[in-house]
C-alpha cells in the first residue's frame, strides 16, 4: 500500500512552469515532491498532485540497499551470468585478457545505466505513476529525485561507452553488434511503452540483447570468434529473459489496458497469454535439454535434470494462475531469475565436469 | 425531499414474485447512495424529477449487484434477511438483477441525456469487470492490498464516482478536467468505503453488529486481511485462514499485534483522506458561486464512509 506521508499537497498542470521542476525534483534542496495522483497522464493536459515532504520524513533504506535497488542488482545475473558461462565454455579467464575485463565492466555499467534510464523515462512519462509495480520505485518512494537518477544514468552510460572503446578498437566488427543491440533495445522499449509498432518487437529485443547478442559478443572478445555453443547458450538465457519480460507485462496488463497501451498481453488477452507463457516454458525445457547435450552429450547431460524438473513445476504454476492479479503470477518473475541463476550454475558444472 | 426509489407501480404486475422480491430487497436498504446523489444535486439545482431518476438509477444498479453477488458467494443472508436466491430461486435472483439493469436503461433513455446513458453503461461495465476479477481472487491467500485496490477501484469506487459525477452530467456540465478530478475523488471515497467495510468483517467499528468473518470464511482475503497478514509466516497465515471467530484471529496474530496493525491501517487511510481534502480544495476552482456549498457536503464524506460517523 503506497504510504502517503504527512506533507502538504500541491497540484500543477503540465503547462505550469513548476510542473517539470517538481517532477524532476529540482524545485528545492530542502524538500522532496512525491507524485501521488496523476490525471491525463502523458498528455498536454496532464495534472499531477505532489506531496511535499522534508527529506528526513522519507523512510530511506541503508545506502547499500538504495544502490542495490536503483541499479537493479537483483537482475544483474541476467546481464553478467551469460558472459561468465561463455568464459567457462572457452576455458578462459578474465586475467590476462584485458579486453574481457573491459567487456565485463562495460556490461556492469550498461546494466545500471539501462535500468536508471528506464526508471527516469517511465517516471517522466507517468508510466510508473499509474503502474505501481513498474521500475525500482526509488523515485516514487522519495529515495532519490528523478534528476539524480537521470544523472546516475548519464554517468554510467558514459562509463560504459568509455570501457567499450578498447573493445571496438580491437574488434571494429563488434561495433555493429553493439549498435544493433542498442537500437533494438531503445526502439523496442519505446514501442513497448507507446503501444505502437510490432507487438513482438520488445520481446525479441530482450531475447537478443540478453541472449545471443550478449554471448556471441563476449565469445568474440574472448576468442576472436563465436561458436555454435555460444549461440545456443545465448538462446537459452535469452528465452528466460524474454519469459521474465513477458510475465512482467502480463502482471501489468490490467493497468496497461486501462491506459490504452496495446502490449502483447493486452492484445492476446489473458487466457492466450497464459497459454503462450506455458508454451515458452515447454520450449525452454526442450532447449535446456539441447544445450546441455550439445557440447558433450552423455551422462553429463543429466546435469540439466534439476532445471528441467523445476521448469515443469513452473509451467504448471503458470497454467494454474487465474487472473493478472493473482499472487502466484507475481512470484513468477523472481522464480525466473532463480532459474536463470540455476541454469548458469548447472551449465558451469556441466562444462567443468 | 424523501426519495423513494422503489414503487410497485414501476414494475409489471404480471411477473410472479417480482414485486415481493424487490419489496424485500429495497425495504431494508439504507439508500446511502441515493442520499449522496440528493446531497450533491441540491447544490446543482437539479429538478426533483432528475434527482429521483439519478437516485433510482444508482440504487437499482447497486441492488442488482447485490442480488448477483449473494448468489455468486452463496451468501444465505442479506441485511439480516434470507437472501433472494435462497428465498425465491437462483434463477429469479439472476433475472431480477438483470431486470433492474434493464429498467435503468429504459429510464435513462426516456430521459434522453446520451452522455449520462454512456457514462452509466461504462460504470456498469466497470462494476462487472471488478466482480469478475474479484471472483478469480477467491482462495488466493497471498493477494496484496495493491491488487485488491485495483479490484475495488472497478467494483466499489465506480458507484461512488457515479454518485458525484452523474449530477454534473445531468446538469449538462461536461468539463473534462472537472470530471477527471471528481473521478479521482470518487476513487478515494470508494477505497475508504471498501476498507471500512473490510474492517467491519473483523468487528472493527461494527456499530450495526453485522455478521463477521464472512469474507474469510468464503475464502476471500479482504484489504484488511491482506494488510494484517503481510510478512507473516506460512504457519501463522494458515492459522489465520482457519479462524472462525475473533478469538481465533487474535490467537493467530496476537491481539496486541492485531491492534497495532489496525492503528497502522487507520494511519494509511488518514493520509488518503488528506489527499481527498486537497482535491476538495482544487474542486472549488471548478464550481460556480452557487455550487460552492457542495464542497462542505463532500468534505464530510470520508468521516461518514470510513469512520462510520454520521
Amino acid at each position: 500500500m503506497t504510504d502517503l506521508g504527512t506533507g502538504r499537497f500541491v497540484t500543477f498542470e503540465k503547462s505550469s512552469p513548476e510542473f517539470s521542476q517538481y517532477l524532476l525534483g529540482s524545485f528545492s534542496d530542502k524538500e522532496i515532491a512525491l507524485p501521488v495522483s496523476s490525471l491525463f497522464v502523458n498528455t498536454p493536459q496532464e495534472q499531477v498532485t505532489f506531496q511535499i515532504l522534508r527529506p528526513q520524513d522519507v523512510d530511506r533504506p541503508p545506502l547499500w540497499k538504495l544502490w542495490f535497488q536503483v541499479l537493479r542488482l537483483d537482475l544483474l545475473p541476467l546481464t553478467l551470468l551469460p558472459p561468465v558461462v561463455i568464459m567457462i565454455l572457452e576455458r578462459s579467464s578474465l586475467s590476462g585478457n584485458p579486453l574481457a575485463i573491459w567487456s565485463f565492466v562495460a556490461l556492469l555499467f550498461l546494466h545500471g545505466a539501462t535500468f536508471c534510464r528506464n526508471d527516469y523515462m517511465d517516471h517522466m512519462r507517468g508510466v510508473d505513476r499509474w503502474n505501481e509495480k513498474g521500475g525500482s520505485r526509488v523515485i516514487q518512494r522519495g529515495w532519490l529525485r528523478a534528476v539524480s537518477v537521470r544523472n546516475i544514468y548519464l554517468v554510467l552510460m558514459l562509463a560504459a561507452v568509455f570501457c567499450s572503446v578498447p573493445i571496438f578498437m580491437a574488434y571494429p566488427e563488434l561495433l555493429l553488434d553493439a549498435i544493433f543491440a542498442a537500437a533494438l533495445g531503445i526502439w523496442g522499449y519505446s514501442h513497448l511503452r507507446s503501444g505502437r509498432g510490432p507487438l513482438w518487437l520488445s520481446s525479441v529485443g530482450v531475447f537478443l540483447c540478453l541472449g545471443p547478442l550478449l554471448t556471441v559478443g563476449f565469445s568474440w572478445v574472448m576468442t576472436g570468434t563465436a561458436s555454435v555453443a555460444a549461440v545456443l547458450i545465448g538462446a537459452h538465457f535469452g528465452l528466460i529473459a524474454m519469459l521474465y519480460a513477458l510475465t512482467r507485462h502480463t502482471i501489468s496488463m490490467l493497468v496497461d489496458d486501462q491506459a490504452g497501451l496495446r502490449t502483447l498481453p493486452v492484445v492476446l488477452g489473458f487466457d492466450r497469454m497464459k497459454a503462450l507463457l506455458s508454451v515458452l516454458v515447454i520450449v525452454l525445457i526442450i532447449t535446456s535439454g539441447f544445450v546441455f547435450s550439445w557440447a558433450e552429450p552423455g551422462l553429463k547431460s543429466l546435469t540439466a535434470l534439476p532445471l528441467v524438473v523445476g521448469l515443469s513445476f513452473l509451467g504448471r504454476k503458470i497454467y494454474a494462475v487465474k487472473s493478472p492479479l493473482s499472487s502466484a503470477l507475481l512470484e513468477i518473475p523472481a522464480n525466473l531469475v532463480s532459474f536463470h541463476l540455476l541454469s548458469g550454475a548447472l551449465l558451469v558444472v556441466y562444462l567443468i565436469l | 425531499m424523501n426519495i423513494k426509489v422503489y414503487a410497485p407501480e414501476d414494475f409489471p404486475s404480471y411477473l410472479p414474485k417480482l414485486n415481493a422480491l424487490y419489496d424485500d430487497l429495497f425495504s431494508h436498504g439504507k439508500g446511502f447512495r441515493a442520499k449522496l446523489i440528493q446531497r450533491v444535486s441540491e447544490h446543482l439545482q437539479l429538478s426533483d424529477e432528475r434527482v429521483h431518476l439519478l437516485a433510482q438509477t444508482i440504487e437499482f444498479i447497486h441492488n442488482a449487484s447485490l442480488l448477483h453477488d449473494d448468489l455468486i458467494d452463496r451468501s444465505p443472508l442479506r441485511r439480516e434477511k434470507t437472501a433472494a436466491w435462497l428465498k425465491y430461486t437462483p434463477e429469479y435472483a439472476v433475472l431480477a438483477g438483470d431486470y433492474l439493469l434493464a429498467r435503468v436503461m429504459v429510464n435513462l433513455s426516456r430521459y434522453g441525456n446520451l452522455r449520462l446513458i454512456q457514462y452509466t453503461a461504462e460504470m456498469i461495465s466497470d462494476l462487472l469487470e471488478g466482480e469478475w476479477i474479484q471472483d478469480s481472487l477467491v482462495e488466493d491467500w497471498d493477494v496484496s492490498i495493491n491488487q485488491l485496490d485495483r479490484v475495488h477501484n472497478l467494483k466499489t469506487a465506480s458507484l461512488f464516482k457515479w454518485c458525484i459525477r452523474a449530477p454534473f452530467v445531468a446538469a449538462e456540465n461536461y468539463d473534462e478536467n472537472l470530471h477527471r478530478l471528481l473521478d479521482e475523488m470518487g476513487s478515494l471515497l470508494g477505497l475508504l468505503f471498501q476498507r471500512s467495510d473490510d474492517l467491519l468483517d473483523f468487528d472493527i467499528r461494527n456499530y450495526e453488529r453485522k455478521a463477521i468473518l464472512g469474507d474469510l470464511k468464503s475464502g476471500y482475503m479482504n484489504s484488511f486481511a491482506a494488510f494484517v497478514t503481510r510478512g507473516m509466516s506460512e504457519q501463522q497465515k494458515a492459522k489465520f485462514r482457519q479462524s472462525q471467530s475473533m478469538a481465533d484471529v487474535y490467537q493467530a496474530i496476537g491481539e496486541a499485534e492485531f491492534f497495532n496493525r489496525l492503528a497502522e491501517f487507520d494511519e494509511h487511510n488518514k493520509k488518503v483522506m488528506a489527499l481527498y481534502d486537497h482535491h476538495c480544495l482544487t474542486l472549488t476552482t471548478f464550481l460556480k458561486p452557487h455550487e460552492q456549498g457542495l464542497i462542505e457536503e463532500l468534505k464530510v464524506l470520508p468521516n461518514i464512509l470510513y469512520w462510520r460517523k454520521v
